[in-house]
């Protein structure tokens, strides 16, 4: 009887653990860019990826905004596209995307297999089921 | 002695529910299973190129799947005394009694009888699903017409 | 012979020589365990299906019956029974294998005193002059068919009863020596106490209990407090408690009690009690059998108790009819 109640506490504390929001560019410290989404409001976090043709960025929004999660990335993507209109510009908030570019950032990839892991992620991304 | 009597009697002797206790109880095993639920999608997501959105369906089939060894091994029942509604309204239920119902009725074949039987308790809860699921859609195409919410 | 309303007066002294008593691996605990014949350790073998287990201890609760009382199956003039699956699937099949002349009884779960009561007539008749009369449950059978599969996750309420696995039969004789006789036979109406749970059938069968107690007491003259015991079949802890307090007799409190209620002690597990057919079978044919030999009891009133429902009436929103029987039995000073 007593165990059941250590096992129950246990997984309430644990459900409290959660990572704390990163804000960061790749490969380059762009400026510009990090002004843009340090003003949005509307999200806590921003991991992205920049490549000749493509921008990649994951964002985080808080859960209780989760619910005009489609307007928010809309938004953030007409901005982006303002300021780089020659490249390709895709903003998703998905715990997936976010993990991968992680990954690819702590691994400092350059150009090509930047471009390939960009593709596979936005490839990912369209997945339906 | 009269019928208003008798209900009186029944009433008095009649043993009151504690609905605090079972609502905490279905709360905290319903709890349970869905942090459990949440574990494995970020499992998923993590081991597997699942992505938030199409994490879903292996966390679902994995829930099942517990559900189904732990009624075939007779501990799901146990759970289900102890925790009510927290144990029967996720998926788990439905697993448990999709299963439970295929065991029942292995003294009657496999065709007619596991087949046949199979979905006895769930068949409600997809011909209700899926009605319901019909209707939101429909009111959903309705709202996005006139324009008040969008896609 | 006095016919008052329902109550039949054996003047033929029909008597029940020995009995028979099989039950399952849950009952093994419980605090008529001494009492019974035979527990099996499992609820049905590799290759049956609980039906067939039914039929089976059917068959094993006959056997020992009439093995007890030094008779063969050849000479047995009826057998009767009863119990809870559709059609009477297991007693007919155990008929079967006896090949006796046979009646099946349905009354629910008060079958075993139908049976008892048809029995009597049967010999008080003078047409017959031996009858093996009983009934059975098996737990996992009636649970598929009354209520949902076995591993199916449904919380059960503190009202809910356990349906026993077991199978009690008697062997009916006339005027056995140092034999239990059964005196009167009161045959039940059905009463409906427009209770719709059938998660709470306690409350539904107590005032059937209450209607037949009290026309067999008023068509023998007699009060509470000259019974011994007056035990029900299957009311439960809560559905005996709503019969005493229908009652204004104070001796109530102590004599009546309930097959039910005892059958599994004090385990929670099994909410309010054992009900089934088997139930009152089982414990009126063993433990009351035993205690009317030994010279214990002298007079007792069992009144089994059943509740009239399938499956397809308590969907169709309707309430819960019920019916009880009773038996009164009485020991003879040994000759």
């Amino acid at each position: 009887m007593k165990n059941k109640w250590i096992v129950i506490l246990l997984f309430l504390t644990l459900g409290a653990c959660s990572d704390a929001s990163e804000r960061s560019v790749y490969p380059s410290q762009d400026v510009e860019l990090e002004k843009v989404l340090d003003e949005q409001d509307s999200i806590i976090g921003y991991k992205s990826l920049m490549d000749d043709n493509t921008l990649l960025v994951s964002i985080e929004i808080p859960t209780m905004k989760r619910f005009s999660k489609v307007k928010i990335e809309e938004n953030i993507k007409k901005e982006l596209e303002n300021q780089y209109p020659n490249k390709e510009v895709i903003v998703i908030d998905d715990l997936k995307v976010r993990w991968e570019i992680e990954k690819i950032i702590e691994k400092e990839q350059e150009s090509k297999e930047l471009t390939k892991s960009i593709e596979k992620i936005l490839a990912l991304s369209k997945e339906e089921t | 002695m009269d019928q208003k009597q008798f209900e009186d009697i029944v009433d008095k002797q009649n043993p009151k529910t504690p609905m605090f206790t079972n609502m905490l109880k279905a709360f905290l095993v319903g709890g349970i299973i869905c942090t459990i639920g949440q574990l494995l999608v970020f499992f998923y997501i993590r081991f597997f190129s699942f992505t938030e959105r199409t994490a879903a369906n292996p966390t679902a089939a994995t829930l099942v799947f517990i559900a189904m060894l732990l009624t075939g091994f007779g501990y799901y029942k146990k759970i289900s005394q102890f925790a009510g509604a927290g144990s029967a309204v996720p998926i788990t239920g439905f697993g448990n009694s999709v299963v439970s119902a295929a065991i029942e009725h292995k003294t009657e074949g496999y065709v007619l009888g596991v087949g046949g039987n199979m979905f006895k308790l769930a068949g409600s809860v997809i011909v209700f699903g899926v009605l319901s699921a019909f209707f939101v859609a429909l009111i959903k195409t309705i709202l996005v017409k006139i324009g008040v919410v969008s896609w | 012979m006095v016919k008052a309303n329902g109550t039949i007066q054996f003047t033929e002294k029909p008597s029940i020589a020995s009995t028979g008593v099989t039950v399952g691996p849950m009952e093994k605990d419980s605090p008529f365990a001494s009492a019974f014949d035979e527990i099996l350790l499992l609820e049905k073998e590799k290759n049956e299906s609980y039906e067939e287990a039914n039929t089976r201890f059917i068959e094993k609760a006959c056997a020992i019956t009439v093995k007890k009382g030094h008779e063969k199956m050849e000479n047995i003039d009826v057998f009767i029974g009863g119990d809870l699956i559709n059609q009477l699937s297991p007693t007919n099949f155990a008929a079967r294998k006896l090949k006796i002349p046979y009646l099946g009884v349905f009354s629910a779960c008060a079958s075993s005193v139908e049976s008892l009561i048809i029995g009597s007539l049967l010999l008080e008749s003078g047409k017959a002059s031996s009858i093996l009369a009983g009934a059975s449950s098996h737990h996992p059978a009636v649970e598929r068919q009354f209520r949902y599969p076995l591993e199916y996750g449904a919380q059960k309420p503190k009202t809910a009863q356990w349906t026993v696995t077991a199978a009690g039969f008697a062997l009916l004789q006339k005027q056995v020596k140092n034999a239990p006789i059964i005196t009167h036979g009161t045959i039940g109406r059905v009463v409906d106490g427009k209770q719709a749970n059938p998660l709470h059938m306690g409350a539904a069968m107590a005032p059937a209990a209450r209607d037949t107690i009290e026309r067999h007491l008023t068509n023998t003259n007699s009060k509470v407090s000259d019974f011994d015991v007056i035990m029900t079949g299957d009311l439960g802890k809560i559905g005996l408690n709503i019969l005493k307090d229908m009652f204004t007799d104070e001796d109530c409190h102590v004599i009546l009690q309930d097959a039910g209620a005892q059958f599994y002690g004090e385990d929670t597990f099994f909410n309010a009690g054992a009900s089934g057919a088997g139930c009152s079978a089982a414990v009126f044919l063993s433990h009351i059998y035993n205690q009317l030999q030994n010279g214990t009891f002298k007079r007792v009133l069992l009144v089994a108790t059943g509740a009239l429902l399938s499956p397809l009436t308590f969907q169709q929103g309707e309430t819960i009819p019920c019916i009880a029987h009773a038996i009164e039995c009485r020991m003879e000073k040994r000759n």
